[in-house]
């Protein structure tokens, strides 16, 4: 459940070792350490899966490759979220198949794994999922971090549709942005 | 061309120090876990420790202790339980606990996290004695299923404290009886008292009367001899014959020997109610132990004899025999007296209570040595060889709660041989089933002296066996 740690202020290298592969597979291999070398980080850009890192310095790699690709951070991080979703299914497929769709999914995140994560991280600061509404049609559910990585979470749950094949439209609202940041998803299904 | 290779060459170098970073987190990680499995090692030696010094405690507890989990299910037990129960431990693991102890019902009834405390529930275990029990435990909280949810029992005998219970309120009876008597004996001294006073001038009018009767029966006489020879003279002998018909009418000469009868058997009746007043005196007053005056054996027996003649009538016959020209000895006659009434009740009790063909109890007195032998026999049914040694020890009583205060006996050796420096023991008679001796010594002071000659010399002896 190591990765739900993302969300903390710590972050697991696994997250920066993934970013890298996410950069080298979109961009080069040499765009990344160019991006590395142009930004300061007291870890040289030296991770591993392992190691637990600065969650500030995934923030800034990915400022930089935005300013240097010309891409916008939002739509940035929604990739890497979609990215991010194939390493979940590989490393804890137990918990995709204990889920039939999207809303069970979210759910179990929120009272399974969330609390699991708990016991063996007390510290971390885990995002909160409220489920507001739901029906044949939809549900809406609330995001609130004290990271402002909403675009990454809308990158993991387009993904998480897509991987249970629900032809969904997901639309988002910013409810508030400082000091926390809530965010409402609605997922609406087609007639 | 020449900047992609340095980008390729740091490449390798970040990717180098990645593979560097992650073996010496592997090392750390390592250590740590090594660390973790050292504290781990010694935690559980530490449990296993705790866990050795729980089960000796367990094993070595005086009571039974049985564990079970939420669902009453038996989980473990210590030998202790084994040996009460007659069973084997393993034979019950995961047995209901309404097998070993009929309180599951209370278990469900108490509240989780409380304190179990059952007093006086019987146990009938599938082997070996019932007893009753106080079990006290403890009901945990958690899941029903959960066997490590226990319920711990301690199941406590509680034989040996209901029989001392038993026994202290026998003990309770014996001394409120013994009290109850204690209060008689103040009682009837003071009745003794009161009754010997006017007892004293109805007595004294008494010997007035017979004087008296004597008196006017010499008189009568004088008269009569007169009636005899003024009847021949004629002026009188019309009221000679007046007075002839009258004491003819009246049975005069019966008549005055009748009253003489009346009062002189008063006499005799009053004597007898002095002596028992005497007697009764005598038995609740204690001389003191340096006032033993020289008494007369026959008198201690006859006035004892007295006081249970009443007692004896349509259940014993009563013999005494007692030696010619047995001397006197020095004693307190009312303690005496009191041993000799005690083993003599006690003969007749035994006899009203076991009715025997031939209900009889003699006593005798006879000389052996320096001392006078007083054997107290009885047909009664016997004392049973098994409590024979136990007959004079303080509250020792065959009797029922109330008739006997098992203080008799033994009182009776302290009189005799403490205080008189007797000897009281069983012996035989032949003809009898039970016979007391009770022995008095007749120079008790020349005793003491030859007793205390004879400390020093064992004294000596000792002190030059040391030396």
């Amino acid at each position: 459940m190591f990765w739900l740690n993302f969300w903390g202020v710590a972050l697991k290298g696994v997250v920066f070792t993934e970013f890298y592969e996410f950069v080298e597979t979109e961009f080069s291999p040499v765009f990344l350490q160019e991006t590395i070398n142009s930004v300061p980080l007291s870890t040289n850009g030296v991770y591993t899966a392992t190691g637990t890192y600065p969650c500030q310095e995934l923030v800034l790699i990915t400022e930089t490759i935005a300013q240097k690709s010309g891409l916008a951070m939002p739509g940035l991080l929604k990739a890497f979220g979609r990215y991010m979703f194939k390493y979940f299914t590989i490393t804890a497929p137990e918990h995709f198949k204990a889920a039939n769709n999207s809303y069970d999914f979210m759910t179990r995140v929120e009272n399974v794994i969330h609390l699991e994560v708990r016991k063996l991280y007390p510290d971390a600061e885990l995002p909160n999922f409220d489920f507001i509404e739901r029906s044949d049609k939809h549900y809406v559910m609330t995001y609130t971090s004290a990271r402002q990585l909403g675009d990454f979470c809308e990158g993991l749950m387009l993904a998480t549709l897509d991987y249970y094949g629900e032809n969904a439209r997901l639309s988002r609202r910013i409810l508030q942005s400082s000091p926390m940041t809530k965010i409402e998803f609605r997922v609406d299904y087609p007639e | 061309m020449t900047n992609e290779v340095e980008i390729y060459r740091q490449i390798a170098e970040r990717e180098r120090n990645s593979r560097k970073a992650a073996e010496a987190l592997l090392e750390a990680k390592s250590l740590e876990i090594y660390e973790r499995n050292r504290e781990l090692a010694n935690t559980l030696k530490n449990i296993e420790t705790l866990n050795s010094a729980l089960s000796s405690m367990m094993h070595a507890a005086p009571d039974c202790i049985i564990t079970c989990c939420q669902n009453y299910k038996i989980t473990s037990m210590n030998i202790k339980t084994e040996h009460m129960f007659g069973i084997q431990e393993a034979d019950y693991i995961g047995q209901s606990i309404e097998r070993l102890l009929p309180i599951q019902e209370q278990l469900k009834t108490a509240d989780n996290a409380s304190e179990i405390y059952l007093d006086n529930i019987d146990v009938t275990p599938p082997h070996g004695r019932s007893f009753p029990s106080q079990i006290r435990g403890s009901k945990g909280m958690g899941n029903p299923d959960d066997m490590n949810s226990y319920i711990v029992l301690f199941v406590h005998d509680i034989t040996d404290y209901r029989k001392s219970e038993l026994e202290k309120a026998h003990l309770l009876d014996q001394i409120n009886e013994v009290r109850r008597l204690e209060a008689l004996g103040a009682l009837t001294s003071g009745i003794a008292h009161e009754i010997n006073t006017p007892l004293q001038y109805i007595s004294d009018n008494i010997q007035f009367f017979l004087g008296a009767l004597k008196k006017l029966h010499n008189s009568l006489l004088h008269y009569e001899n007169l009636r005899q020879n003024a009847r021949e003279i004629k002026d009188l002998s019309e009221l000679c014959q007046v007075i002839s018909d009258h004491n003819k009418e009246i049975n005069l000469r019966t008549l005055l020997w009748n009253i003489y009868e009346a009062v002189n058997e008063s006499n005799d009746g009053i004597r007898q109610v002095k002596d028992i007043i005497k007697a009764m005196r005598e038995f609740v007053h204690d001389a003191p132990d340096n006032q033993k005056p020289p008494c007369c054996v026959k008198d201690i027996l006859e006035n004892a004899l007295r006081l249970c003649r009443n007692q004896a009538k349509n259940l014993a016959t009563i013999s005494l025999e007692i030696e010619a020209d047995l001397p006197h000895i020095p004693c307190d006659p009312g303690s005496i007296q009191q041993v000799i009434l005690n083993i003599v009740i006690n003969a007749l009790d035994a006899l009203q209570e076991k009715p025997q063909p031939d209900p009889r109890i003699h006593i005798a007195a006879i000389r052996q040595d320096d001392y006078i032998n007083i054997e107290i026999s009885d047909t009664g049914p016997g004392i049973p060889h098994k409590i024979q040694d136990k007959i004079f020890d303080p509250f020792f009583t065959s009797k029922a709660v109330g008739k006997g205060t098992g203080q008799g006996l033994a009182l009776a050796k302290d009189i005799i041989i403490k205080r008189h420096m007797g000897r009281l023991r069983l012996g035989n008679r032949e003809g009898f089933s039970t016979t007391f001796v009770i022995s008095l010594p007749l120079n008790p002071e020349a005793l003491a002296e030859k007793a205390e000659r004879q400390a020093h010399h064992n004294h000596l002896k000792g002190s030059s066996h040391a030396a």
